[in-house]
């Protein structure tokens, strides 16, 4: 019966025992990013996690969700982003999409006065979901178009007190406030370690390089 | 209006079959549109919320549709049409006899909000299945947690046997004597040789033995009965009695027996966190769709969900399909169209005669040939002819306890003539408890299903296994009253039978069948894939990269997910 | 390294040794920091207050994440966490220098988790007694899942056990639940044994209550050859209780149960034989039964050796790679045989005599 194990495993190296969880300071979380097409929610995932920016982002990454590590006040926050994959354009989002987030960012464009009211529709969605302890974050992104602004910082400001937000105006393209965004979001989530949803993964410990994480995502 | 209006595929409902198809045909760098009608990716193979289901119950078994709002961006001025159109209507009673037995007070369900109710349950995926298969290989594996299935149990002679399936289980098992352990063990080493020779067996195993009846195998390798009956019913999860044959039919090969053992074996040991060979998805069943359908979007498929489909377009001279009319009234074109049995399409009428609808019987001749030549046969729907056997009994119970202390997540076989008036089917149940995450805390979640001939019979079938796991109420008995309380439950009969349809370019995808796990299912979708896109590969597998390339690094940053 | 082909000039560096090089040029850059403080901190050893910078222990952290051999860093950081601990009264701060401690630990063990050095630095961490042991216990029921056969990690769970003070009755439903799980962990059986041990050199512990704790284990571990009797862990295991069956001979009541012992677990080999006739470790274990019943029982020694030598005979055959050895153990039989001829001759002869000298 022993000889029935999966046969790739077989030509593996013994996996090395990952002794992360041993680490006390070590946080994961999963992140959403929500808003209008075109708003810049991959932009600004790629913009935090890679340092890049395309001035003609495709509206598909092609990356179910990228990952990110931060040290925040002497613990390392592991950042999971989910992208939509379009899925918000006829507002088709799948529950699951919603269900595990930690934090979830709504994003518009200041220049874009319906996307700014597209927003305002996500956070009604997010708390429709009534997970109490989601982290939400309004980013007012594009923030370099000054000159074509059409939302100012203090309507977006004031939306984002009145529900319970917290505010910042980004730019994907010149990285501002893209890291300070995620830093605050890192900040305001739980100290400890979340409950992990219980449950495995399809892959284990040895497999689990084979997973697309590594293959969508970081290279 | 919905950009742009050509695809290659249009896939229509968000069930399991349909997402995987979506998601392989996107994986194959093919254009992808996936309409549904419903909200939240609602499916015969969704696990809706309590108050869904309550809806779905009081209408009589009709899944609550969500209102089509032209929403501005779907909004269309519509087009003249130069394609035959024929009606696309809601397929009539794939559910029936639905009846609900209410909580006397239902502030004892608990949160209602916490349920997610399998309506295609009891379910369960084999860890070295192909769905598992499917799901790496798309991609989708991040996306789904799992929960392995604790422990299988064989009801006999009025009690729980635990059904032994790996080398550990037999190690620590307390029923089976010294002497049984050795034989089972042997019997598993028979099946692990047969599995690694590939079929070039010899003896017993020679290649015109392994048509011969599978439980005449196993009385020739002298096993005990228990051990026999936890083979076929609780491991092999054979679906009809085999020791009192009624029909020759329904007796399942050495063939497919030792297959599927080898599948059961193979999956008890391939994760070293799933306590057995089987899995449940944390959420239910309906977060496996959402996770192909993820998949299908991240590789650009379509999604429009609140968005019925009114009217399927054929070419006039060769009656090919062509596409689909919305109700917004937009034509969107494609020559592929996948949908789901929830719908029912005119057949085009051929003759004079009137058209007849899909799941009204065509005539009996045609009916088997469309059904040899669009269904691929396997051994679960080989035998089902015709009429009510195409059905299954469901029954989906909440309860106040576990029926197993100290376990949550467990399956219990009820084979042949097990249960209090010698019921000949085969029941299976599935207990779920919060550890799934698909009740509230202390609560727990009982499926049960049988293959159903006739209705009385099945509610019958599944009242005798309900009886054996919960308390009945005025009983006095000390034993009795260490059982599960039955705080609300749910039946129904669902259609499994295949709707029939000979459009070119259309295919009509399946309902989940009678079986416990999702072999034939897979086996379906695959050939609908390969009868669509012949020059394509069903998922390609990934490149594996090798892990010493890897600094050791990197494993800290996804090993801690698995924790 | 070894194993790992040498670099061919003009060939691309992999992947990994960028990453290696981007090591080796941190290391390049440490090192030199890293031993100036060590070396300030020795002068000023004599006498003078050392201070270890927060920068000096940052610098040591990633020194030993990146080469957890280094066993002098260890040292460094051991008199630093002492010194620090000394000025430290706050109980909180104190408990969280341990647990920063522990989470470097952790960081070096991920790149060898094999490094005496770190768990040896674990060990005093905890010796100091700012942490808790019940997360300890729960962090290595963690790792022994994922690595059932650490060694390391069976060690650290004893030495936390011991620290604890938990009864070795309670310790070892731990390696109960291990070895259900896999009864092939040979560590687990290892430490079961230990913990047995343990619980019968234990003052008070009646002689009735080891011989009974024995035969619980002689029925759980038979579980283990019946459902694979080709599994060696379970047959280990099983020699070292003979052993200690063996052991107890000489204490009151134990030569009778020692018999009823033997008889009884022959007749179980015997029995998996009997469906396992090729078995080489039923045969062999039966043969060493047989011979100890022997030695224990005059009456039945010729049949117990004849038995056992056919067993040894036919392992020559069944197992050709340890043919040797089996002949050796036949050898000694008749070796054996042929002294206890000689002695029963001898015996004769001073009987004679005595007979001569009465007469």
């Amino acid at each position: 019966m022993c000889r029935l194990r999966d046969h790739a495993q077989g030509f593996r190296r013994r996996p090395f025992p990952d002794l992360s969880f041993f680490i006390s300071s070590f946080r994961s979380f999963c992140q959403v990013l929500l808003g209008d097409m075109g708003a810049g929610k991959s932009s600004l995932a790629l913009r935090f996690v890679k340092g890049q920016f395309f001035d003609y982002q495709e509206s598909t990454i092609g990356a179910a969700f990228l990952t990110q590590t931060l040290a925040v006040n002497e613990t390392t926050v592991k950042f999971e982003i989910w992208d939509t994959a379009g899925q918000e354009r006829y507002h088709s989002l799948a529950p699951m999409y919603y269900r595990g987030a930690a934090a979830a960012i709504i994003v518009y464009d200041i220049t874009n006065a319906d996307s700014f009211g597209r927003a305002k529709k996500w956070v009604q969605e997010l708390q429709r979901q009534g997970n109490p302890n989601l982290v939400m974050a309004l980013a007012g992104n594009k923030a370099d178009l000054a000159s074509k602004k059409k939302i100012e910082a203090e309507e977006g400001q004031a939306y984002a007190e009145e529900n319970g937000l917290f505010f910042m105006e980004t730019s994907a393209k010149t990285a501002q406030n893209v890291n300070e965004l995620f830093y605050e979001i890192a900040r305001k989530l739980p100290k400890a370690q979340p409950a992990q949803a219980a449950g495995m993964t399809l892959t284990d410990r040895s497999a689990s390089r084979l997973t697309p994480a590594k293959t969508t995502c970081c290279t | 209006m919905i950009e742009p209006n050509t695809f290659d595929a249009i896939v229509l409902g968000t069930g399991l079959p349909e997402s995987i198809l979506a998601a392989s045909i996107a994986a194959a760098g093919k254009t992808v549109l996936h309409l549904d009608a419903y909200e939240g990716y609602l499916s015969p193979w969704a696990s809706p919320s309590f108050s869904t289901l309550s809806s779905f119950a009081s209408s009589g078994g009709c899944l609550p549709k969500a209102s089509f709002s032209a929403e501005e961006e779907l909004t269309f001025s519509p087009e003249e049409i130069e394609y035959k159109i024929l009606e696309v209507k809601d397929a009539p009673a794939l559910y029936s006899h639905v009846k609900v037995s209410p909580a006397h007070d239902e502030s004892s369900l608990g949160r209602l909000n916490r349920y997610s109710l399998d309506l295609a349950g009891p379910k369960v995926v084999f860890c070295a299945g192909p769905l598992v298969d499917a799901l790496v290989s798309a991609q989708a594996d991040h996306h789904v947690r799992f929960k392995g299935v604790e422990a299988s149990f064989i009801w006999r002679d009025g009690q729980m046997t635990a059904v032994p399936a790996s080398r550990s289980d037999v190690f620590r098992d307390k029923t089976l004597s010294l002497a049984d352990k050795r034989f089972l063990m042997r019997f598993f080493k028979l099946v692990a040789d047969y599995t690694d020779s590939e079929g070039g067996t010899s003896g017993e195993l020679a290649a015109e033995n392994l048509d011969r009846p599978f439980v005449e195998f196993l009385r020739r390798q002298q096993l005990p009965t228990l051990i026999r009956e936890i083979i076929l019913y609780a491991i092999a999860l054979v679906d009809d009695d085999q020791e009192q044959v009624s029909d020759v039919a329904s007796l399942v090969s050495t063939k497919d027996g030792l297959q599927a053992l080898a599948l059961y074996l193979a999956s008890a040991s391939r994760f070293p966190d799933a306590p057995g060979a089987f899995l449940y998805p944390m959420y239910g069943h309906g977060d496996l769709p959402q996770a192909f359908c993820r998949c299908a979007a991240v590789r650009g498929a379509l999604y429009v969900l609140r968005m019925p489909v009114v009217s399927l377009l054929l070419d006039k001279e060769s009656g090919d399909c062509k596409g689909v009319q919305i109700a917004s009234g937009q034509v969107l074109h494609s020559e592929k169209v996948i949908a789901s049995p929830t719908f029912c399409v005119e057949q085009p009428a051929t003759s004079e005669s009137t058209p007849t609808t899909t799941s009204s019987a065509v005539d009996a001749e045609e009916d088997a040939h469309l059904r040899s030549s669009d269904v691929p046969s396997t051994s679960s729907e080989r035998h089902e002819t015709g009429g009510d056997s195409t059905k299954v009994a469901r029954c989906l119970c909440i309860t106040d306890q576990s029926f197993q202390p100290g376990l949550s997540t467990v399956m219990v076989i009820f084979p042949p003539n097990s249960l209090h008036g010698r019921k000949s089917k085969v029941v299976r149940a599935l207990q779920l408890g919060s550890a799934a995450d698909v009740c509230p805390d202390g609560k727990y979640i009982v499926q049960f299903s049988v293959k159903c001939s006739d209705a009385t019979e099945a509610e019958e079938t599944l009242q005798a296994a309900k009886d054996a796991l919960f308390r009945v109420d005025d009983s006095e008995d000390d034993l009795e009253s260490e059982k599960p309380k039955l705080l609300w439950s749910i039946f129904f009969i669902q259609d499994v039978s295949n709707p029939l349809q000979a459009i070119r370019g259309l295919k009509m995808s399946v309902m989940p069948d009678g079986t416990i796990d999702y072999r034939s299912m897979m086996k379906y979708t695959e050939t609908i894939f390969h009868e669509l896109f012949p020059e394509k590969e069903f998922f390609p597998k990934l490149p594996a990269t090798s892990t010493s390339d890897e600094g050791e690094g990197d494993a800290v940053a996804d090993g801690i997910d698995g924790l | 390294m070894h194993g790992r082909p040498r670099q061919r000039p003009g060939q691309a560096p992999s992947p990994l040794h960028h990453q290696e090089q981007a090591y080796a040029v941190e290391l390049q850059k440490l090192m030199p920091q890293f031993l100036q403080s060590n070396r300030t901190c020795w002068v000023f050893d004599v006498g003078v207050v050392c201070s270890y910078s927060a920068e000096a222990m940052n610098q040591n952290a990633r020194l030993l994440e990146l080469n957890p051999e280094f066993y002098t860093a260890w040292n460094y950081r051991k008199r630093a966490v002492e010194e620090i601990l000394g000025r430290e009264t706050d109980e909180e701060a104190r408990k969280g220098i341990a647990q920063r401690e522990l989470d470097v630990v952790v960081r070096a063990l991920r790149v060898n988790h094999k490094c005496y050095g770190a768990w040896y630095h674990r060990k005093w961490v905890i010796g100091l007694g700012l942490s808790s042991l019940d997360a300890e216990l729960v962090l290595l029921k963690k790792l022994l899942r994922l690595d059932g056969r650490n060694f390391h990690g069976w060690d650290y769970r004893r030495f936390i056990v011991k620290t604890k003070g938990v009864p070795p009755e309670e310790a070892i439903l731990f390696t109960t639940d291990k070895i259900n799980e896999n009864f092939s962990n040979y560590s687990a059986w290892h430490n079961r044994s230990a913990l047995l041990s343990e619980i019968s050199k234990k003052e008070g512990t009646e002689i009735n209550r080891v011989q009974a704790m024995l035969e619980d284990e002689y029925d759980f571990v038979k579980n283990s050859f019946y459902t694979d009797p080709d599994d060696q862990s379970g047959w280990f295991y099983y020699c070292w209780l003979l052993e200690q069956t063996i052991a107890l001979v000489g204490t009151p009541g134990s030569d009778v149960w020692l018999m009823k012992v033997l008889d009884k677990e022959i007749e179980a080999c015997r029995e998996l034989l009997e469906l396992e006739s090729n078995s080489k470790w039923t045969k062999l274990t039966l043969a060493r039964l047989l011979l100890t019943h022997a030695s224990y029982n005059t009456s039945s020694r010729k049949s117990d050796t004849d038995e056992a030598r056919t067993h040894f005979e036919e392992l020559c055959s069944l197992d050709p790679t340890h043919r040797e050895y089996y002949q050796y153990q036949l050898s000694m039989l008749s070796s054996k045989e042929l002294i206890k001829d000689r002695s029963s001759l001898t015996t004769q002869h001073e009987g004679s005599e005595e007979l001569q000298l009465k007469s």
